[in-house]
């Protein structure tokens, strides 16, 4: 019996909410990477990142009674407890003296919306999924701001297949993202 | 009739070549073409601001142990490792879900919508046999079943009181190898509960009653005393319990039932 990926997601959800051990075991296998990364790169530090994501599923896990399926998907309101969470470690007291006492580093870690790093995240991520030549298109649109026209030229490809490609590629994003409506308060 | 949905994605790029005045005309005064040229102009903002460095990595193993053991999880649940991401994976991604049939401009069903949701009878090892997850190549699971040497000897639902709409549980008693009877409670509810709760067996008079321990987990397993005599205290009770010391029970039930035996 073959099931359909959003039936499935849809029932891990589901036996999650229930209380199923098994089910929080594959929602942290598939949103951990996110959820640590955007993590990662609001603290600069990979204890803290560590700390943060575990924070983050044993509260998923002690208030998935409040959740409302309603009113976010799984993925935006476990975004939106990552949001406290990495706001409650950006002034703890431990971070606080480790500043302190530490020459500031050369790349300062994000004081951006956790949402903003974490749909930056979602996008690279899902272009670098892309097959090689609708990447390379997308890439040179975005990065070096060629025309249609000039991209079809530089990859020796029919104007129409760039197009088709471009269009395709946004959609593909569009889509990844739809998990990730407004931010939702947990 | 709208503007051609790829003339839209080029000017979202700001590619101006791409629409003619008529293209223009028509997207200035038409809401749905606006608007599309807006969301992809958003994400194509987005995908300018990233570069390739920027990668979703994986926590180290450590991080799952961790919740495992803070949650009180079944020791049976093995390390979880996240899924690397891979080039063109069948399997949903991590952090997002593929539409079944990814139709242009088809819009997905919310994920859990109510009408889709029923109502699941919840795992426990007693009721069904325990699954253990584990994590294939590649990010795909396979579904393991182990038969249980405990025999389940009754069951009850256990329904809200009044004073705690959309509340609900289960509970489950079983009979292990060696003869101890044990509670698996179950309990859901809509609101925290402020301070304690506790579970009770209670005689069909509601005069007799025993406390069988605190719930300090969404599912508990308790062993009963040895010489309780179910069949004499068969309701089952979760009460909220202020956290004074007092040992009666408080008046406060959030959910009953009575199991089958």
């Amino acid at each position: 019996m073959s099931v359909s990926p959003r039936d499935e997601h849809e029932q891990v959800v589901s036996d999650f909410l229930a209380g199923d051990e098994v089910a929080l075991a594959e929602i942290y296998r598939r949103y951990s990477p996110l959820i640590y990364s955007v993590a990662l790169r609001s603290l600069g530090d990979v204890a803290e990142a560590e700390d943060v994501t575990q924070k983050v599923f044993i509260a998923a896990w002690t208030s998935k009674h409040r959740y409302q399926p309603e009113r976010a998907s799984l993925p935006a309101w476990l975004m939106g407890i990552t949001r406290h969470k990495i706001g409650d470690a950006h002034f703890g007291s431990a971070r606080q003296k480790r500043i302190q006492s530490e020459v500031a580093a050369i790349s300062e870690p994000t004081t951006q919306e956790p949402m903003d790093v974490a749909e930056r995240l979602v996008i690279a991520d899902e272009i670098a999924r892309l097959d090689d030549v609708p990447q390379q298109v997308l890439r040179l649109a975005f990065y070096e701001d060629l025309t249609h026209a000039q991209i079809a030229e530089r990859m020796q490809l029919p104007p129409g297949t760039v197009k088709s490609h471009i269009r395709r590629s946004l959609l593909k994003l569009k889509s990844r993202l739809e998990v990730f409506p407004d931010a939702y308060e947990s | 009739m709208h503007t051609n949905p790829e003339v839209l994605a080029l000017l979202a790029l700001g590619d101006q070549s791409a629409a003619s005045q008529d293209d223009r005309d028509h997207i200035g005064g038409c809401e749905v073409c606006s608007a599309e040229v807006a969301e992809l102009a958003h994400l194509a903002g987005v995908g300018r601001s990233t570069n390739a460095q920027m990668r979703i990595e994986t926590p180290s193993p450590e991080v799952w142990r961790r919740i495992a053991t803070e949650l009180g999880l079944e020791e049976s649940a093995p390390a979880v490792t996240p899924s690397q991401p891979t080039r063109n994976d069948a399997h949903p991604t991590p952090a997002t879900i593929e539409p079944a049939a990814a139709a242009p401009g088809a819009a997905p069903t919310p994920i859990g919508s109510a009408h889709n949701r029923r109502r699941r009878h919840i795992l426990t090892s007693a009721v069904a046999a325990v699954l253990a997850l584990i994590v294939g190549v590649g990010g795909g699971i396979a579904w393991e079943r182990r038969t249980p040497p405990e025999t389940v000897v009754a069951q009850a639902d256990l329904s809200a009181l009044p004073d705690w709409p959309g509340a609900r549980g289960q509970a489950t008693l079983e009979r292990d190898s060696a003869g101890n009877q044990v509670l698996v409670v179950t309990v859901q509810t809509a609101r925290p509960v402020a301070g304690l709760q506790e579970v009770w067996l209670i005689d069909p008079s509601v005069k007799g009653m025993q406390s069988i321990g605190l719930l300090t987990q969404p599912t508990q397993r308790f062993q009963l005393p040895a010489g309780l005599n179910v069949t004499k205290f068969p309701i089952v009770d979760v009460s909220a319990e202020p956290p004074n010391g007092v040992p009666a029970h408080s008046g406060d039930s959030i959910v009953r039932g009575t199991l089958d035996l």
